[in-house]
């Protein structure tokens, strides 16, 4: 088979495709045409239940520092859980203007890099919002006791404590562990982690952005 | 047909246009999602999505551009997306055999016919979904500019993508 050849199969499957009116009819009805589900639908959706799930942070946590202004580890906890649900909303509120930029009618180079980083950005994201919890369960647990009339801190502040240096420890190691996980010499590795912790979507993102550049510079 | 700027169109006006346009340049959908999948049913939602993004951006149509330069452009950015999808990429690899399907119940029998189609589809799956676009877009015999316009890529490089694809597809058909 030559090239020529090829370009008459090209032809002829075009020719196919043309007499194939039952696919005509399908992509063409208007109502269909109006109920199809973008790709990215979910992602926007979830950054909305992001955003939800950011203000009632931000409710709980204002609302409790501001009543406990006269002690500072009441405060801080209320703070800790308001500058948390403040992060979570401006990271989906960027996810979002990431989603509502994507114009498909760009180049392909163009927007398949866009969505590249959008992927990136969302494993980022993830990231950001995931890991803080190993210190915000203690802040969300004294929340919770107050509200219970314990101050946990003032009855057992070692546990407070304790757990703030096992929260920091396992954050510092989550974060270390990534980055060595990912050393050129641990390709295996790299794998698991990327699969257990990050997910596929880095890995994804990560392997249409090195395919991009490498069709742009071959 | 070459259409106006959609910009100032009545909603009603816009969908008859729409509508005028996706008929007469549909073959560039069937194209399209032939070329990246090969499970009928995934390329009947492929091609679904195709015009569903068409219809959103056409309100954003700048009729001053080639209407199927624009068609392409939306078309390939939404079958590469498609194909990238982990759902869809375990399902569009399917066998050959399903292409048989692809022939329209009034067409003859055609062995050489199908022949020639698997090995196309061969030579196709061969490729990345970017390089898939551009053979696509060279086998349609579409100009280096026009090319260019839609990968957004420079003339040039085209022009060096396309010397580098024929000679692949010219060594891997004579290790076939």
């Amino acid at each position: 088979m030559e090239l020529d050849d090829l370009k008459s199969a090209w032809r002829m499957l075009d020719r196919r495709l043309e007499q194939q009116s039952a696919l005509t009819q399908h992509i063409f009805r208007q109502d269909r045409l109006a109920r199809a589900q973008s790709k990215l639908r979910p992602l926007y959706w979830g950054q909305i239940l992001q955003i939800l799930f950011g203000m009632a942070m931000i409710a709980c946590g204002a609302a409790f520092w501001t009543q406990h202004r006269d002690a500072l580890h009441l405060m801080v906890a209320g703070l800790t859980l308001h500058v948390y649900g403040a992060a979570t909303i401006i990271l989906a509120g960027i996810t979002l203007g990431k989603i509502s930029r994507i114009d498909y009618s760009a180049a392909v180079v163009d927007i398949q890099k866009q969505l590249g980083r959008l992927g990136r950005f969302y494993v980022f994201n993830g990231l950001t919002v995931g890991l803080p919890w190993w210190l915000l369960w203690i802040a969300c647990l004294m929340i919770l006791a107050t509200a219970a009339g314990v101050d946990l801190y003032a009855v057992a502040p070692a546990f407070v404590w304790i757990n703030v240096a096992v929260g920091i420890a396992g954050l510092l190691a989550t974060r270390w562990f990534l980055r060595w996980s990912r050393g050129p010499r641990r390709p295996r590795l790299t794998k698991a982690v990327d699969d257990a912790l990050v997910g596929m979507s880095l890995r994804r993102a990560q392997r249409v952005l090195d395919e991009i550049a490498a069709f742009e510079h071959s | 047909m070459q259409p106006d700027s959609t910009l100032a169109m009545a909603p009603a006006d816009l969908a008859t246009r729409f509508h005028a346009l996706l008929d007469e340049h549909r073959r560039i959908v069937f194209k399209v999602a032939a070329s990246y999948c090969r499970d009928p049913h995934d390329r009947n939602d492929l091609a679904q999505e195709i015009a569903a993004q068409l219809w959103r951006a056409f309100p954003k149509y700048d009729g001053q551009r080639t209407f199927s330069t624009w068609m392409y452009r939306i078309a390939l950015n939404v079958a590469i997306s498609f194909v990238r999808s982990s759902i869809q990429h375990d399902r569009h690899i399917v066998a050959l055999d399903e292409t048989v399907h692809d022939r329209p119940a009034e067409t003859n029998a055609d062995p050489e016919a199908d022949e020639r189609l698997s090995m196309l589809y061969r030579c196709i799956d061969r490729f990345d979904p970017l390089n898939r676009a551009l053979l696509l877009l060279y086998l349609d015999e579409r100009s280096h500019r026009d090319i260019a316009d839609i990968l957004g890529i420079s003339e040039t490089n085209v022009a060096t993508k396309i010397g580098r694809l024929k000679q692949r597809l010219r060594d891997e058909m004579a290790d076939a």
